[in-house]
């Protein structure tokens, strides 16, 4: 297993003026879940096929467990790839698909039949070796595809969405059967989803890209928790965050955030502090749905009394979409709460968990969760 | 249910009328009265005269008609393996991201869309053993000339030559065709797994296009047994009945001896080989690629 660093890597396809990845910096220990996740064309499955050497990179270098592999081919990187739609060979059966890199690295008849049955029984595949990949279900096509990347033993795992062609409850099932041959396998991965249940399920770390920059790199629970610009605040996190202009009041001595309807939401002191020392007055105040919560439970800030549009439940909880006080924002509840489409509540934002963006929509530095 | 009950039934047939009566006339009614003249000898100008299975005896005994076959047969052991390999490395190369690729895609289609006839005269020239276009090459190198045409050993090479080069623009469409069919995925998963270009040739373009070579190999050999034209202008059947082949003595028999029932005769007796060759050819290649 190595470390894939990528150092200012960049590709520019000729012919677009934007480039499709832009000076990209990423550092991935050694056995460490990297997930890329983005939305769909922000560069995700450029920055996993350029790792590959599927393509080549127009600026920077990629190195792989301390070698620079910028310019070499892929056989010569030593990773294997499990792709979207599992590019398996049709006419070959499960058997050759799994052992097909033994067969072209030259390793004997004998032993690639014993690490394919190895590999097979692993994944739970061993009664499938003589079928075809046509004869197979989705899922055992994925595990064809897995036990083809894990066989040579790579240095790198890639993974370019490897579940979207999945059901939901398939889905649900590989991650977890993923995750427990990461555990068992400790090799470094690099897993490219836009789905960010995947990705905040599955990462050690997450990488957010947007428009082939990348926008924050962290633990998921980190990145979900202190988003370090609109778009991810936006991005990460379902219902998504919701976010409002905002200007910064000081009226008498206390601070306050003025949100458009002329909502006033009082700043906490130590955030407080920090924005007074910035000069700025226009904000973005950014706060989940499930940090507004019933006035009634009375530890937040002030009520707003407002209209549910649609109230949505998810069986483990419920979505309300609520306009009030000029606002328009989705709430987060339990289960249990007693309201249906077109009812008046009043709800509060939870102002400790606020997350505030400046005008450029970049955090404003220890703001989240102060 | 009575056909052509329903409107859009009659409409229908209205539609397929015309197909169908071209259909009767020239290819229903020919085999129907060909098949009827496998038992008769018919002289085109006096009525024909019932023999039973005369015809079939004769064929069998007769040493021109087996020597046909065996032209035919070399045409079509020469033609068949020039036809895949050659379609195939070009449709190889026309599927890469070249420069010119739309033109050269053209280029190499335009010998079909040519006449036959002019096809052959055209290479009659170039095989001409004093002044064609190959010998004076041979010239230019200082090798002495090849009788491209009148050696009973190069004839039906020579044509087999010929007759790649005027339907490989078919051949190559075909083959593209199958190549552009072949997911851009399977080769990158393969590149991952370190198969060099030759690999990635063997281990999965070659198989993913064993559909189309069946179908290349088929209407190859279909073509192949047919084999008219080429030796009809360039050569006669000649030298010494080195390239007669078995439609050309067909015709010879037909038009030239009048021998319209012995003519169908050997017409059905090539057919049913066909049909038995192309059987088997299905037999070894067919296949199914799911992708």
């Amino acid at each position: 297993m190595a470390k894939v660093v990528l150092e200012k890597v960049e590709k520019r396809y000729a012919g677009n003026a934007a480039a499709t990845v832009r000076a990209l910096d990423l550092e991935i220990d050694d056995g460490e879940f990297l997930v890329l996740v983005g939305s769909s064309g922000c560069g995700k499955s450029t920055v996993l096929r350029m790792i590959a050497g599927l393509i080549d990179v127009t600026g920077g270098r990629i190195f792989i467990d301390g070698a620079d592999v910028t310019r070499r081919p892929p056989k010569d990187r030593d990773v294997s790839m499990v792709f979207q739609n599992y590019a398996l060979f049709p006419h070959m059966d499960v058997s050759d698909n799994i052992g097909f890199g033994l067969k072209i690295r030259g390793c004997g008849k004998e032993e690639t039949a014993q690490r394919v049955a190895a590999t097979a029984e692993l994944l739970g595949i061993g009664a499938l070796l003589d079928k075809k990949p046509g004869q197979l279900s989705g899922g055992q096509r994925q595990r064809v595809a897995l036990g083809r990347a894990i066989i040579r033993n790579p240095k790198v795992f890639l993974f370019d969405e490897p579940l979207s062609n999945l059901d939901a409850k398939l889905r649900a099932q590989m991650r977890a059967e993923l995750l427990k041959l990461h555990r068992r396998l400790k090799a470094t991965t690099i897993y490219v989803t836009h789905d960010q249940c995947e990705a905040m399920t599955m990462a050690d770390r997450l990488a957010v890209l947007n428009e082939g920059a990348l926008q924050q790199c962290g633990a998921p629970l980190e990145v979900y928790a202190e988003p370090k610009n609109t778009f991810v605040a936006t991005f990460i996190g379902m219902p998504p965050m919701n976010l409002f202009k905002a200007e910064l009041a000081a009226e008498d001595g206390a601070c306050r955030f003025r949100l458009p309807g002329g909502a006033l939401i009082p700043v906490p002191e130590p955030l407080a502090r920090r924005l007074k020392a910035r000069k700025d007055t226009g904000y973005t105040v950014g706060i989940r749905p499930e940090h507004i919560v019933p006035a009634r439970e009375r530890r937040a800030g002030p009520a707003i009394a407002c209209e549910v549009e649609l109230a949505e439940s998810l069986g483990n909880g419920l979505c309300l979409h609520c306009l009030g006080a000029g606002l328009s924002f989705q709430a987060a509840l339990k289960p249990d709460f007693p309201v249906k489409t077109g009812d008046r509540i009043e709800l509060a934002f939870s102002t400790e968990k606020l997350c505030v963006f400046d005008g450029s929509g970049d955090a404003v530095a220890g703001a989240a969760g102060d | 249910m009575t056909i052509g009950r329903r409107p859009a039934e009659r409409a229908g047939l209205l539609f397929v009328s015309p197909y169908l009566l071209f259909l009767a006339v020239f290819s229903a009614y020919p085999l129907l009265f060909a098949f009827y003249l496998v038992f008769h000898r018919w002289d085109i100008v006096s009525p024909p005269v019932y023999v039973g299975l005369a015809n079939f005896s004769y064929l069998a005994g007769d040493v021109k008609f087996w020597r046909a076959l065996l032209n035919t047969a070399l045409f079509l052991a020469l033609h068949v393996p020039l036809q895949i390999v050659f379609s195939m490395l070009i449709a190889m190369a026309l599927a890469e991201k070249i420069a010119a690729r739309g033109f050269f895609r053209a280029v190499f289609f335009l010998p079909v869309i040519i006449s036959g006839a002019v096809v052959t005269i055209l290479w009659q020239k170039l095989y001409a053993t004093d002044t064609g276009v190959f010998n004076q090459l041979l010239a230019c190198l200082g090798l002495p000339p090849v009788r491209w045409l009148t050696s009973t050993k190069l004839a039906m090479a020579s044509i087999a030559v010929m007759a790649t080069w005027k339907n490989m623009g078919f051949y190559v469409v075909l083959f593209l065709a199958g190549i552009l069919n072949i997911p851009g995925h399977l080769y990158e998963a393969s590149r991952i797994e370190g198969a060099s270009r030759w690999q990635d040739f063997r281990f999965i373009t070659l198989p993913l296009l064993r559909p189309t070579m069946l179908l290349v190999v088929v209407l190859s050999t279909l073509g192949a047994f047919s084999l008219f034209i080429e030796p009809y202008v360039m050569t006669g059947g000649g030298p010494l009945d080195t390239t007669l082949s078995v439609v050309l003595y067909m015709y010879k028999h037909a038009f030239m001896f009048q021998h319209m029932g012995y003519a169908s005769t050997v017409g059905f007796a090539l057919a049913l080989l066909a049909l038995v060759v192309v059987l088997v050819q299905k037999r070894y290649l067919d296949t199914e690629a799911h992708y």
